[in-house]
Protein backbone atom coordinates (compact mmCIF):
# COMPACT_ATOMS: atom_id res chain seq x y z
CA UNK A 1 0.00 0.00 0.00
CA UNK A 2 1.58 3.32 -0.74
CA UNK A 3 0.82 4.77 2.72
CA UNK A 4 2.72 2.40 4.11
CA UNK A 5 5.76 2.43 1.44
CA UNK A 6 6.42 6.16 2.35
CA UNK A 7 5.54 6.09 6.10
CA UNK A 8 9.30 7.10 6.60
CA UNK A 9 8.89 10.15 4.58
CA UNK A 10 10.86 8.67 1.56
CA UNK A 11 9.68 7.51 -1.80
CA UNK A 12 12.63 5.31 -2.12
CA UNK A 13 11.65 3.78 -5.35
CA UNK A 14 12.08 6.84 -7.24
CA UNK A 15 15.33 7.67 -6.24
CA UNK A 16 16.94 4.05 -6.38
CA UNK A 17 15.43 3.63 -10.08
CA UNK A 18 16.80 6.73 -11.40
CA UNK A 19 20.46 5.66 -9.70
CA UNK A 20 20.19 3.18 -11.33
CA UNK A 21 19.73 4.59 -15.04
CA UNK A 22 22.89 6.99 -13.96
CA UNK A 23 25.01 3.57 -13.34
CA UNK A 24 23.96 2.44 -16.85
CA UNK A 25 24.44 5.85 -18.13
CA UNK A 26 28.11 6.23 -16.46
CA UNK A 27 28.71 2.75 -17.84
CA UNK A 28 27.98 2.59 -21.06
CA UNK A 29 28.22 5.21 -23.89
CA UNK A 30 25.13 3.57 -26.02
CA UNK A 31 22.93 3.47 -22.50
CA UNK A 32 23.80 7.02 -22.51
CA UNK A 33 23.19 8.21 -26.16
CA UNK A 34 19.87 6.54 -25.55
CA UNK A 35 18.38 8.05 -23.02
CA UNK A 36 19.77 11.42 -24.38
CA UNK A 37 18.00 10.47 -27.39
CA UNK A 38 14.39 9.17 -26.18
CA UNK A 39 14.61 9.70 -22.02
CA UNK A 40 10.65 9.10 -22.10
CA UNK A 41 11.41 5.57 -23.52
CA UNK A 42 14.37 4.65 -20.90
CA UNK A 43 13.05 5.99 -18.17
CA UNK A 44 9.71 3.87 -18.78
CA UNK A 45 11.28 1.02 -19.23
CA UNK A 46 13.08 1.57 -16.03
CA UNK A 47 9.77 1.57 -14.19
CA UNK A 48 9.74 5.38 -14.05
CA UNK A 49 6.74 7.18 -15.93
CA UNK A 50 7.68 10.49 -15.85
CA UNK A 51 3.69 11.11 -16.86
CA UNK A 52 4.24 13.64 -19.13
CA UNK A 53 5.36 13.60 -22.93
CA UNK A 54 8.25 16.03 -22.30
CA UNK A 55 11.34 15.08 -20.69
CA UNK A 56 14.56 16.79 -20.92
CA UNK A 57 17.93 14.79 -19.78
CA UNK A 58 20.72 17.45 -18.82
CA UNK A 59 24.65 16.09 -18.29
CA UNK A 60 26.63 18.21 -15.57
CA UNK A 61 30.15 19.20 -16.70
CA UNK A 62 33.03 20.20 -14.75
CA UNK A 63 31.61 23.87 -15.47
CA UNK A 64 27.81 23.68 -15.51
CA UNK A 65 25.70 22.47 -12.78
CA UNK A 66 21.56 21.48 -13.24
CA UNK A 67 19.08 22.41 -10.45
CA UNK A 68 15.44 21.70 -10.95
CA UNK A 69 12.87 23.75 -9.56
CA UNK A 70 10.31 21.61 -9.05
CA UNK A 71 6.43 22.85 -10.42
CA UNK A 72 4.83 24.79 -7.48
CA UNK A 73 1.95 22.78 -5.95
CA UNK A 74 -1.37 23.98 -5.39
CA UNK A 75 -2.33 25.27 -1.83
CA UNK A 76 -4.51 23.53 0.50
CA UNK A 77 -6.34 24.42 3.56
CA UNK A 78 -8.84 22.99 5.63
CA UNK A 79 -11.38 25.85 5.62
CA UNK A 80 -11.48 25.16 1.90
CA UNK A 81 -11.42 21.43 2.05
CA UNK A 82 -13.74 20.72 4.45
CA UNK A 83 -16.55 21.60 2.03
CA UNK A 84 -16.20 18.23 -0.07
CA UNK A 85 -17.21 16.16 3.04
CA UNK A 86 -19.17 13.28 1.99
CA UNK A 87 -19.60 11.70 5.18
CA UNK A 88 -22.85 12.55 7.39
CA UNK A 89 -21.25 13.32 10.42
CA UNK A 90 -19.80 16.30 12.93
CA UNK A 91 -16.14 15.95 14.70
CA UNK A 92 -16.29 15.42 18.23
CA UNK A 93 -14.00 14.22 20.57
CA UNK B 1 9.58 24.84 6.10
CA UNK B 2 8.16 21.62 7.40
CA UNK B 3 6.75 18.93 4.97
CA UNK B 4 5.59 15.02 5.05
CA UNK B 5 5.10 12.05 2.55
CA UNK B 6 1.17 11.30 3.48
CA UNK B 7 1.20 8.27 0.92
CA UNK B 8 0.53 7.72 -2.73
CA UNK B 9 3.26 9.86 -3.50
CA UNK B 10 2.09 13.11 -2.11
CA UNK B 11 3.89 15.49 0.14
CA UNK B 12 2.17 18.51 2.06
CA UNK B 13 4.52 21.27 2.21
CA UNK B 14 3.90 24.31 4.44
CA UNK B 15 5.40 27.57 5.47
CA UNK B 16 4.18 29.88 8.29
CA UNK B 17 2.01 31.15 5.13
CA UNK B 18 0.45 28.43 3.17
CA UNK B 19 -0.03 24.64 3.14
CA UNK B 20 0.72 22.73 -0.77
CA UNK B 21 -0.07 19.45 -1.63
CA UNK B 22 2.98 18.35 -3.54
CA UNK B 23 3.45 15.10 -5.62
CA UNK B 24 7.91 14.80 -6.32
CA UNK B 25 7.94 13.70 -9.89
CA UNK B 26 12.20 14.77 -10.43
CA UNK B 27 14.26 12.21 -8.64
CA UNK B 28 15.99 14.92 -7.49
CA UNK B 29 13.18 17.00 -5.75
CA UNK B 30 14.25 17.54 -2.50
CA UNK B 31 10.89 16.79 -0.61
CA UNK B 32 12.00 12.95 -1.56
CA UNK B 33 14.09 13.19 1.44
CA UNK B 34 12.27 13.31 5.08
CA UNK B 35 11.98 16.33 6.70
CA UNK B 36 14.66 17.13 9.55
CA UNK B 37 15.30 20.27 11.64
CA UNK B 38 12.88 21.69 14.09
CA UNK B 39 9.29 22.78 13.77
CA UNK B 40 7.56 25.87 14.98
CA UNK B 41 4.08 26.55 15.85
CA UNK B 42 3.25 27.99 12.68
CA UNK B 43 4.00 25.82 10.40
CA UNK B 44 3.29 22.58 12.02
CA UNK B 45 0.03 24.29 12.05
CA UNK B 46 -0.24 24.68 8.34
CA UNK B 47 1.44 20.89 8.19
CA UNK B 48 -0.93 19.63 10.16
CA UNK B 49 -3.77 21.49 8.32
CA UNK B 50 -2.44 20.68 5.04
CA UNK B 51 -2.28 16.94 6.02
CA UNK B 52 -5.98 17.30 7.24
CA UNK B 53 -6.69 19.19 3.97
CA UNK B 54 -5.12 16.44 1.50
CA UNK B 55 -6.86 13.87 3.56
CA UNK B 56 -10.76 15.38 3.24
CA UNK B 57 -10.29 15.35 -0.54
CA UNK B 58 -8.75 12.07 -0.70
CA UNK B 59 -11.48 10.62 1.12
CA UNK B 60 -14.41 12.41 -0.63
CA UNK B 61 -13.20 10.88 -3.89
CA UNK B 62 -16.04 8.95 -5.03
CA UNK B 63 -18.60 9.99 -2.64
CA UNK B 64 -21.50 11.64 -2.55
CA UNK B 65 -23.01 14.37 -0.52
CA UNK B 66 -25.55 13.31 2.51
CA UNK B 67 -29.32 14.76 1.96
CA UNK B 68 -30.09 17.80 3.79
CA UNK B 69 -29.77 18.57 7.48
CA UNK B 70 -33.27 17.57 9.01
CA UNK B 71 -34.18 17.25 12.84
CA UNK B 72 -34.53 13.59 12.24
CA UNK B 73 -30.62 13.56 10.45
CA UNK B 74 -29.48 16.01 13.17
CA UNK B 75 -30.44 13.11 16.14
CA UNK B 76 -28.56 10.83 13.63
CA UNK B 77 -25.61 13.06 13.81
CA UNK B 78 -25.92 12.77 17.22
CA UNK B 79 -25.82 9.09 17.41
CA UNK B 80 -22.04 9.91 15.41
CA UNK B 81 -21.33 12.51 19.01
CA UNK B 82 -22.05 9.97 21.27
CA UNK B 83 -20.08 7.17 19.76
CA UNK B 84 -17.46 9.64 19.12
CA UNK B 85 -17.02 11.15 22.67
CA UNK B 86 -18.04 8.07 25.01
CA UNK B 87 -14.70 6.32 23.58
CA UNK B 88 -12.49 9.48 24.58
CA UNK B 89 -11.80 9.02 28.01
CA UNK B 90 -10.81 5.56 28.31
CA UNK B 91 -8.97 5.29 25.29
CA UNK B 92 -6.58 8.89 25.99
CA UNK B 93 -6.01 7.25 29.92
CA UNK B 94 -4.43 4.20 27.93
CA UNK B 95 -2.22 6.49 25.51
CA UNK B 96 -1.11 8.88 28.92
CA UNK B 97 -0.28 5.08 30.43
CA UNK B 98 1.45 3.87 27.30
CA UNK B 99 3.15 7.34 26.60
CA UNK B 100 4.32 7.49 30.52
CA UNK B 101 5.52 3.76 29.93
CA UNK B 102 8.13 5.35 26.88
CA UNK B 103 9.51 7.75 29.07
CA UNK B 104 7.69 10.67 27.31
CA UNK B 105 6.06 12.49 29.97
CA UNK B 106 5.08 15.97 28.72
CA UNK B 107 3.22 13.66 26.00
CA UNK B 108 1.47 11.65 28.76
CA UNK B 109 0.47 14.68 30.46
CA UNK B 110 -1.15 15.77 27.20
CA UNK B 111 -2.95 12.38 27.44
CA UNK B 112 -3.81 12.98 30.93
CA UNK B 113 -5.28 16.68 30.79
CA UNK B 114 -7.29 15.96 27.50
CA UNK B 115 -8.70 12.82 29.06
CA UNK B 116 -10.27 15.24 32.01
CA UNK B 117 -11.14 17.71 29.09
CA UNK B 118 -13.67 15.72 27.46
CA UNK B 119 -14.82 13.21 30.64
CA UNK B 120 -18.74 13.47 30.12
CA UNK B 121 -19.19 15.13 26.56
CA UNK B 122 -21.36 11.68 25.94
CA UNK B 123 -23.49 12.81 27.84
CA UNK B 124 -24.11 15.93 25.68
CA UNK B 125 -24.74 14.08 23.17
CA UNK B 126 -27.37 12.66 25.14
CA UNK B 127 -29.24 15.38 26.51
CA UNK B 128 -29.29 16.70 22.89
CA UNK B 129 -31.02 13.31 22.11
CA UNK B 130 -32.99 13.22 24.85
CA UNK B 131 -34.71 16.72 23.93
CA UNK B 132 -35.53 15.41 20.61
CA UNK B 133 -37.58 12.92 21.93
CA UNK B 134 -35.21 9.96 21.68
CA UNK B 135 -34.25 7.43 24.40
CA UNK B 136 -30.53 6.51 25.01
CA UNK B 137 -30.72 3.34 23.95
CA UNK B 138 -30.39 4.70 20.42
CA UNK B 139 -27.05 5.02 20.96
CA UNK B 140 -26.95 1.17 20.02
CA UNK B 141 -27.15 1.82 16.32
CA UNK B 142 -24.28 1.89 14.56
CA UNK B 143 -22.99 4.92 12.92
CA UNK B 144 -20.43 3.41 10.59
CA UNK B 145 -18.53 6.94 9.87
CA UNK B 146 -18.21 7.04 14.21
CA UNK B 147 -17.56 3.45 14.11
CA UNK B 148 -14.62 3.93 11.80
CA UNK B 149 -12.98 6.69 13.42
CA UNK B 150 -13.31 5.30 16.91
CA UNK B 151 -11.91 2.09 15.53
CA UNK B 152 -8.79 3.70 14.57
CA UNK B 153 -8.40 5.68 17.63
CA UNK B 154 -8.63 2.77 19.62
CA UNK B 155 -5.96 0.88 17.28
CA UNK B 156 -3.99 4.35 17.41
CA UNK B 157 -4.17 3.73 21.36
CA UNK B 158 -3.87 0.49 21.93
CA UNK B 159 -1.14 -0.81 18.97
CA UNK B 160 2.24 -1.38 19.20
CA UNK B 161 3.19 1.49 18.06
CA UNK B 162 3.99 4.80 20.51
CA UNK B 163 0.33 5.73 19.91
CA UNK B 164 1.55 9.43 17.87
CA UNK B 165 -1.46 8.51 16.19
CA UNK B 166 -3.65 9.45 19.37
CA UNK B 167 -2.19 12.84 19.20
CA UNK B 168 -3.57 13.42 15.43
CA UNK B 169 -6.86 11.55 15.78
CA UNK B 170 -7.58 14.64 18.54
CA UNK B 171 -6.12 17.53 16.67
CA UNK B 172 -7.91 16.48 13.84
CA UNK B 173 -11.01 16.22 15.10
CA UNK B 174 -10.71 19.30 17.14
CA UNK B 175 -9.47 21.22 13.74
CA UNK B 176 -12.42 19.78 11.99
CA UNK B 177 -14.86 21.53 14.54
CA UNK B 178 -13.21 24.55 14.28
CA UNK B 179 -14.87 24.80 10.66
CA UNK B 180 -18.18 24.84 11.88
CA UNK B 181 -18.59 28.58 12.98
CA UNK B 182 -21.58 30.34 14.43
CA UNK B 183 -23.35 30.18 10.83
CA UNK B 184 -23.36 26.40 10.71
CA UNK B 185 -24.81 26.12 14.27
CA UNK B 186 -27.34 28.57 13.43
CA UNK B 187 -27.90 25.79 10.33
CA UNK B 188 -28.42 23.34 12.96
CA UNK B 189 -30.81 25.51 15.22
CA UNK B 190 -33.08 26.41 11.91
CA UNK B 191 -34.13 22.56 11.00
CA UNK B 192 -34.93 22.20 15.02
CA UNK B 193 -37.94 23.18 16.86
CA UNK B 194 -38.18 26.59 18.27
CA UNK B 195 -36.39 26.55 21.43
CA UNK B 196 -34.59 23.84 21.38
CA UNK B 197 -31.56 23.51 23.36
CA UNK B 198 -30.12 20.59 21.23
CA UNK B 199 -27.06 21.95 19.95
CA UNK B 200 -24.95 21.67 23.15
CA UNK B 201 -22.62 18.73 22.16
CA UNK B 202 -22.36 20.72 18.92
CA UNK B 203 -21.54 24.31 20.78
CA UNK B 204 -18.70 22.52 22.46
CA UNK B 205 -17.58 20.85 19.37
CA UNK B 206 -16.97 24.22 17.06
CA UNK B 207 -15.55 27.25 16.87
CA UNK B 208 -17.65 28.64 19.64
CA UNK B 209 -16.76 25.92 22.13
CA UNK B 210 -12.92 24.87 24.20
CA UNK B 211 -12.44 22.94 20.90
CA UNK B 212 -10.22 26.58 19.52
CA UNK B 213 -7.78 26.63 22.31
CA UNK B 214 -7.42 22.47 22.27
CA UNK B 215 -6.38 23.00 18.57
CA UNK B 216 -3.65 25.62 19.21
CA UNK B 217 -2.47 23.61 22.11
CA UNK B 218 -2.51 20.65 20.16
CA UNK B 219 -0.35 22.27 17.51
CA UNK B 220 2.55 23.81 19.94
CA UNK B 221 2.91 20.03 21.52
CA UNK B 222 3.86 18.63 18.09
CA UNK B 223 5.98 21.95 17.26
CA UNK B 224 8.45 20.34 20.02
CA UNK B 225 8.60 16.94 18.91
CA UNK B 226 11.36 15.64 16.28
CA UNK B 227 10.78 16.02 12.47
CA UNK B 228 9.91 12.18 12.20
CA UNK B 229 7.35 12.54 14.73
CA UNK B 230 5.75 15.51 13.31
CA UNK B 231 6.22 13.66 9.58
CA UNK B 232 3.95 10.97 11.38
CA UNK B 233 1.61 12.86 12.71
CA UNK B 234 1.18 14.53 9.63
CA UNK B 235 0.60 11.25 7.84
CA UNK B 236 -1.71 10.17 10.83
CA UNK B 237 -4.32 13.30 10.27
CA UNK B 238 -4.30 12.55 6.64
CA UNK B 239 -5.55 9.06 7.40
CA UNK B 240 -7.76 9.85 10.20
CA UNK B 241 -9.76 12.82 7.82
CA UNK B 242 -9.33 10.70 5.15
CA UNK B 243 -11.84 8.38 7.20
CA UNK B 244 -14.12 11.22 8.12
CA UNK B 245 -15.11 12.48 4.47
CA UNK B 246 -15.60 9.14 2.95
CA UNK B 247 -19.12 8.46 2.10
CA UNK B 248 -20.17 4.61 4.23
CA UNK B 249 -19.67 1.79 1.70
CA UNK B 250 -23.32 1.48 2.79
CA UNK B 251 -24.05 5.04 1.20
CA UNK B 252 -26.71 7.42 3.15
CA UNK B 253 -29.78 6.53 5.05
CA UNK B 254 -32.31 8.81 3.91
CA UNK B 255 -34.96 10.39 6.62
CA UNK B 256 -37.33 7.13 6.11
CA UNK B 257 -34.50 5.00 6.99
CA UNK B 258 -33.15 6.51 9.98
CA UNK B 259 -37.29 7.15 11.14
CA UNK B 260 -37.30 3.56 11.03
CA UNK B 261 -34.12 2.81 12.59
CA UNK B 262 -35.11 5.34 15.37
CA UNK B 263 -38.47 4.04 16.24
CA UNK B 264 -37.78 1.83 19.57
CA UNK B 265 -36.26 4.12 20.97
CA UNK B 266 -38.11 7.43 19.93
CA UNK B 267 -41.06 8.25 22.47
CA UNK B 268 -44.28 9.73 21.32
CA UNK B 269 -44.28 12.63 22.43
CA UNK B 270 -41.39 14.17 20.89
CA UNK B 271 -42.53 14.74 17.86
CA UNK B 272 -39.97 16.73 16.55
CA UNK B 273 -39.03 15.00 12.93
CA UNK B 274 -38.10 17.13 10.30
Amino acid sequence: MADEETTEGVDKSVIDKWMQIVRAAWESDSFKKMLLDNPVGVLQAAGMDPGVANVQIHEDTATTRHFVLPAKPGDVGVDEAHQSLMSDANPGF
Amino acid sequence: MEWAAIGGGAVVVATEARGWLHHPANPMDPFHFPMKGPGTPATTGRLLDAAIAAGLTAGAVGGTPPPPLTATRWAWRLVGYYHLTHSTPALLVETARRFDAAGRPALAAWATEKAADETAHDRLALRDLDELGYDAGVTSLRHPTAVAMVDWFRAAAEGDALPLGVIAYAHTVERLALTLDAAAVDAVRAVLPPGSRAIRCLRVHSAIGSDVSHVSDNIRLVATLPAAERAAIALACRRVAGLFSRTPDEGHLDDAALAALFRPWRRSHGGQDG
